[in-house]
């Protein structure tokens, strides 16, 4: 009840500076006439061209399609928004009921989903690497949560503020998979993306190829094609690039398997501590756009204490190699 | 005429594919070098802006960067997914065909 409380505490959340998203998105209900906690959701499709938002093929309340990528869109959108609501009391993206916009069918043949700053953007895959990117609930929820990471804190998408950025969409679509299979910390498989390769990808150690692993990043495929997972899981393996951002989907792999280490250390369901602490972090006036791993991690530290897990987060961040001492925080700004 | 093509970004990072490709028309078979000639021109390559005007937003969106040389022209531009325009997404996708080859 008191953890309950504490989720809607606004002391933190009134302080923020920065631009709220939902002014630039057109709504079809006045947020009047919405009621906290239904969702509003809209699929469209871009028909195989790369024309946004595409034509409306699913609004809220209707039947399956019988179109595969059109009905896991909408599903796996609607538990994501569930997810955020019924543990974080989190209303949509933008915590004021935004209605949730997805396209499928984007492009030909196009191996990627994306967030465009409005809409969640899903192609189909090639089918010889990829599979489509509505296949994985995880892939879907990561998306929306760069809606409620621009929403929160504007983390520059370049170098160690993007993979932290990152990285919080891999934890909440991790969390949101892990809350829809009801699985604990230790059942769960810690797999970004399990499924969308096709069987042509190659894994590592007998299972099958994923995007990314938050429990042993650079474990996810070794595919000749793909090359290796060049995911580092330590600072002491922190990969210095220009590609990617800066290794924005690189060195994400470092917080992932924070997180990670964190959530096993609690034991239990892992939404319920873990992805609480980093959830108060994400909404932390402190956190700032340019922020890198060991500020992340000094915030972590601080939110821990209200969850008397202080200790289950030093220990997770040391093992990748960052301390986050508390008293480095300057509680000035 | 020679093309240098580097894609970027996208939901996850893929050593294999993001590696850089160049192509030289006059290595390529007679048939595909003009039809990659063909699709320079279509996309009016040469008067493209060389990035967009506006900024980028969101996230996870696949980046691209072409270079072309040709005779005495040389032009480069730099752009995403959401860049709507066909004849350009028609010589990505050719390229983006080769690199995985």
């Amino acid at each position: 009840m008191a953890l309950k409380a504490l989720v809607g505490d606004p002391t933190f959340r009134s302080l923020r500076l920065g631009p709220r998203l939902s002014s630039d998105v057109n709504r079809k209900i006045p947020s009047a006439f919405l009621v906290a906690g239904e969702k509003q959701r809209t699929i469209y499709s871009a028909n195989y061209t790369q024309n946004l938002p595409g034509t409306s093929v699913r609004t809220e309340g209707s039947p399956d399609s019988g179109d595969i990528a059109v009905d896991e869109a909408y599903h796996y959108l609607g538990a994501t928004y569930d997810f955020f609501w019924k543990v974080f009391n989190r209303n949509s993206i933008d915590d004021e009921g935004m209605p949730l916009n997805g396209t499928v069918h984007f492009g030909q043949d196009y191996a990627n989903a994306f967030w465009d700053g409005q809409r969640m953007v899903f192609g189909d895959g090639d089918n010889e690497l990829f599979n489509r990117f509505t296949i994985s609930i995880d892939v879907i929820a990561h998306e929306l949560t760069h809606g409620v990471t621009e929403d929160e804190t504007q983390l520059l998408y370049s170098s160690q503020s993007g993979a932290l950025n990152e990285s919080i969409s891999d934890v909440f679509g991790s969390l949101v998979k892990q809350y829809a299979l009801n699985q604990t910390a230790e059942e769960a498989d810690w797999l970004i993306g399990a499924g969308l390769f096709t069987d042509k990808v190659q894994g590592t150690n007998g299972r099958a190829a994923a995007l990314r692993s938050m429990k042993e990043p650079g474990t996810a495929y070794d595919d000749p094609v793909l090359g290796k997972d060049p995911q580092p899981g330590h600072m002491n393996d922190f990969v210095n690039t220009f590609e990617d951002n800066g290794g924005v989907h690189i060195n994400s792999g470092i917080p992932n398997r924070a997180f990670y280490f964190t959530a096993i250390n609690l034991g239990g369901y892992a939404w319920e501590k873990a992805g609480r602490i980093w959830y108060e972090t994400l909404r932390d006036s402190r956190l700032k756009p340019n922020a890198k791993f060991q500020r992340f991690a000094e915030l972590t530290l601080e939110n821990a204490k209200r969850f008397g897990a202080e200790e289950a987060v030093r220990n997770a961040w040391a093992q990748v190699g960052i301390l986050p001492y508390n008293e480095s925080i300057d509680y000035s700004i | 005429m020679k093309i240098y093509f580097k894609p970027e970004g996208g939901f996850g990072y893929f050593p294999g594919l993001n590696k850089p490709l160049e192509l030289n028309s006059e290595t390529l078979p007679l048939e595909e070098a003009s039809h990659l000639k063909q699709l320079v021109q279509e996309a009016s390559f040469f008067n493209l802006p060389n990035q967009p005007s506006q900024p980028v937003r969101g996230a996870d969106k696949k980046q691209y960067i072409i270079k072309v040389e040709d005779k005495e022209r040389e032009h480069w531009v730099q752009f995403t997914d959401t860049e709507v325009n066909p004849p350009l997404q028609k010589l990505v996708n050719y390229l983006n065909s080769k690199q995985k080859k």
